[in-house]
């Protein structure tokens, strides 16, 4: 026994030196150097303040309520559409492989292609979106540069871009892997479809639908690409998450102690989500 | 006997003479190698300021620089890294040096580079002919932070067939004032086009807008970065509520416009008024956005009709550095690194550095090829002081914010001037 386990530690080494190295120690120094006014030049011991500090901005909470925003924008329409188009897509099977190479395309363009395109697409003067507007008697909207619509023209980008291809393919996924005897049983004993879909595919789908939307939720924290790339998080910080918050923080501003605190607080909220999400799952299931 | 002494002394001297000499052998050493790591960070503008053939990209830039030097200095082994500034080339020296890990030689962008000053070497005055005020634009505190490669003054080209075609006054000379401009603002949209395109998108080059509002060269006092002040705030907040009347007449509201899409505008003949020669142009005549390069003059931004012109406060718009930790326990690497940076500036490497936007800081790199008006106007206006203070990506984008705050009508001018400068007074303390 002791032979094998010590086998099993030398197999195990080469990821256990990777995560130490790559997750651990930098995940311990983040937290370490959150305790410091840290530039370039300089650093300095200052306890909880960098903790204060951001408690006490307005920024902060601003951005809390941006990343609740995100959330009521994002999850669950990442949740629910997703679903549907799984369930249509594989209610035709002729078509299904096409409309998922559909779906995944914009995983394959990349972030920096889909955020050029939705930038003519949201274009005030020649964007397409307002063209289509205009044809229905909506005057010009800034969907950009208004900070009344930043979030919500960022929110969509990144569930037409990103929840829908993913998501639809995971759902895609679980759908495929249902067992074909349960269904062809409800059909048998007269489950119409709304039925069928209710009753054995939605409750079957759960650990799906629960992974779907811790990630999600994550990602309201975490969106970067998008705020970063179509309107560096502005306005006025309208369309800011918590992930571009600590990147400008760090990189732009380069107060790299702030910025490592502000990364704590995100992991404490998102791990915080996170247990609660799983706790729920593992009550229902 | 004096005979004899005589004959001895001649055959003493005979014989030496006969002596086969013993030839010094010369033995050349061909110093030790010696590796300077070159770390530049284009700003994307490349191929018009340096037309050279083989270097169309940032990193053929690299390349070329490496050839040229070691074939002049053959135990120098450059090392050149290329950064694309607007491509994260911020990120990845703010990394780097986290790390530790300096490059030798360092040339940026004269904002971004100081904000690396207290790491560099105090370089020795040099004896090229740097033109008026550009070594004191890159002294912080008494030292010699850089060497300026090229600056900026703050112009604009116009492009002379769409105003004309709009109807506009062109003006005689490089300066105008707002009414001027006003007017044909109006005109310009009537014919589908504008004047000009104010952005304040983050990191968009806004500071040169900042520059360009008349105010910019008081907003430090000079020689102090601890303290900064709106010299001339008064003249800077009507010169933004002026900017601000214009609002009908732009293509877009500028809290959601970047320098990208004013570049498209202006190389694509919508907009009269842009930073890019007519060397862009050539790409829209090639595509059959245009039918020819228009003709373009180079005007200053109008001036409020109150003053007699408007004040030219230069930048450095390119320069180069030494990291200090990168060299000094190392006299001779020291010694060579201070020599390449100095060649950089030069007429071998930059002999067609004279772009509008950047031109050259070294007057023997000049050959009559700076416009005279830019030379002219030059006295209504000096260098930036303050721009070394450093700090100017967070200048930049405490600047865009406020913009953003004044176009959206959340804060006036002052407030916005103001805050600005509270704001930034801040981080440099």
């Amino acid at each position: 026994m002791k032979h094998r386990r010590r086998w099993g530690w030398i197999f195990l080494s080469p990821t256990l030196v990777l995560f130490l190295t790559l997750f651990i120690i930098p995940l311990g120094y983040t937290f370490y150097l959150s305790f410091f006014d840290a530039n370039l030049f300089q650093s300095s011991f200052v306890g909880l303040g960098n903790y204060l500090s951001l408690v006490e901005s307005s920024l902060f909470r601003q951005i809390i309520w941006n990343t609740v925003k995100y959330f009521l924008f994002i999850v669950p329409v990442s949740v629910i559409l997703p679903l549907i188009l799984a369930l249509l897509i594989t209610e035709a099977p002729r078509f299904s492989s096409l409309f998922r190479t559909i779906f995944y395309l914009p995983v394959i363009i990349g972030g920096l292609v889909i955020a050029s395109i939705w930038k003519w697409i949201f274009n005030p003067t020649y964007g397409l979106l307002n063209w289509l507007l205009s044809l229905v008697g909506v005057s010009k909207l800034s969907w950009l540069g208004n900070p009344d619509f930043s979030l919500i023209s960022i929110s969509i980008v990144f569930v037409v871009a990103c929840a829908l291809s993913n998501f639809t393919l995971i759902y895609c996924a679980a759908i495929t892997s249902l067992s074909k005897e349960l269904i062809e049983a409800a059909k048998l004993d007269g489950a119409g479809t709304f039925q069928l879909v209710k009753s054995i595919v939605i409750p079957l789908l759960k650990p799906a639908v629960h992974y779907i939307m811790l990630t999600s939720i994550l990602t309201t924290f975490n969106i970067w690409a998008f705020p970063k790339l179509l309107t560096e998080g502005g306005p006025l910080h309208s369309s800011a998450s918590f992930g571009y918050w600590i990147y400008e923080t760090g990189f732009i501003y380069q107060r790299y102690g702030l910025a490592s605190a502000q990364a704590v607080m995100m992991l404490f909220l998102t791990v915080g989500f996170g247990v609660v999400l799983l706790r729920t799952q593992y009550d229902i299931t | 006997m004096r005979k004899i002494i005589f004959l001895l002394v001649a055959l003493v001297l005979l014989v030496s003479a006969c002596k086969p000499k013993v030839v010094e052998k010369v033995i050349y050493q061909e110093p030790e190698k010696i590796m300077i790591e070159y770390y530049a960070e284009i700003n994307g503008a490349l191929p018009s300021y340096a037309p050279i053939p083989g270097v169309e990209t940032e990193g053929d830039w690299g390349k070329y620089v490496e050839k040229l030097y070691e074939a002049r200095v053959p135990y120098v082994d450059i090392v050149p890294t290329v950064a694309v500034y607007e491509g994260g080339g911020t990120e990845q020296l703010s990394v780097r040096i986290a790390a530790g890990r300096y490059p030798t030689v360092y040339e940026a962008y004269g904002g971004r580079i100081f904000s690396y000053s207290p790491m560099f070497l105090d370089l020795p005055k040099p004896d090229a002919p740097f033109a008026p005020g550009t070594l004191d634009a890159c002294t912080v505190n008494g030292k010699l932070v850089a060497y300026p490669i090229g600056f900026w003054p703050g112009w604009s080209y116009a492009n002379v067939t769409l105003m004309k075609a709009a109807g506009c006054a062109i003006p005689t000379g490089t300066q105008w004032n707002t009414d001027a401009a006003t007017l044909c603002a109006k005109k310009l949209y009537d014919y589908g086009a504008y004047l000009f395109q104010p952005f304040a998108l983050k990191q968009s080059g806004q500071h040169q807008h900042w520059i360009m509002m008349n105010g910019g060269a008081e907003m430090f006092e000079a020689g102090n970065c601890a303290h900064t002040t709106w010299g001339e705030g008064t003249y800077t907040e009507r010169y933004l509520d002026w900017l601000k009347s214009l609002l009908p007449y732009y293509e877009n509201n500028p809290t959601n416009f970047d320098s990208e899409e004013w570049y498209k505008l202006f190389i694509s003949g919508k907009t009269a008024l842009g930073w890019w020669d007519e060397s862009y142009f050539q790409q829209s005549v090639e595509d059959g956005t245009l039918k020819e390069v228009p003709e373009l003059k180079i005007l200053a931004m109008p001036h409020l009709p109150d003053v007699e012109a408007t004040r030219i406060s230069s930048i450095v718009a390119t320069a180069v550095a030494v990291f200090e930790p990168a060299v000094k326990d190392d006299e001779r690497l020291k010694e060579e690194a201070i020599k390449f940076a100095l060649w950089l500036t030069g007429p071998e490497v930059n002999y067609d550095y004279h772009w509008l936007g950047n031109p050259s800081a070294r007057q023997d790199v000049w050959k009559g090829n700076i416009p005279p008006e830019v030379l002219k106007d030059m006295q209504y206006g000096d260098f930036n002081q303050g721009f070394n203070c450093g700090k100017f990506n967070e200048a930049r984008s405490i600047w865009a914010e406020e913009m953003q705050a004044f176009w959206l009508d959340q804060k006036t001018a002052r407030q916005a001037l103001d805050s600005f400068v509270a704001r930034y007074d801040e981080i440099l303390r």
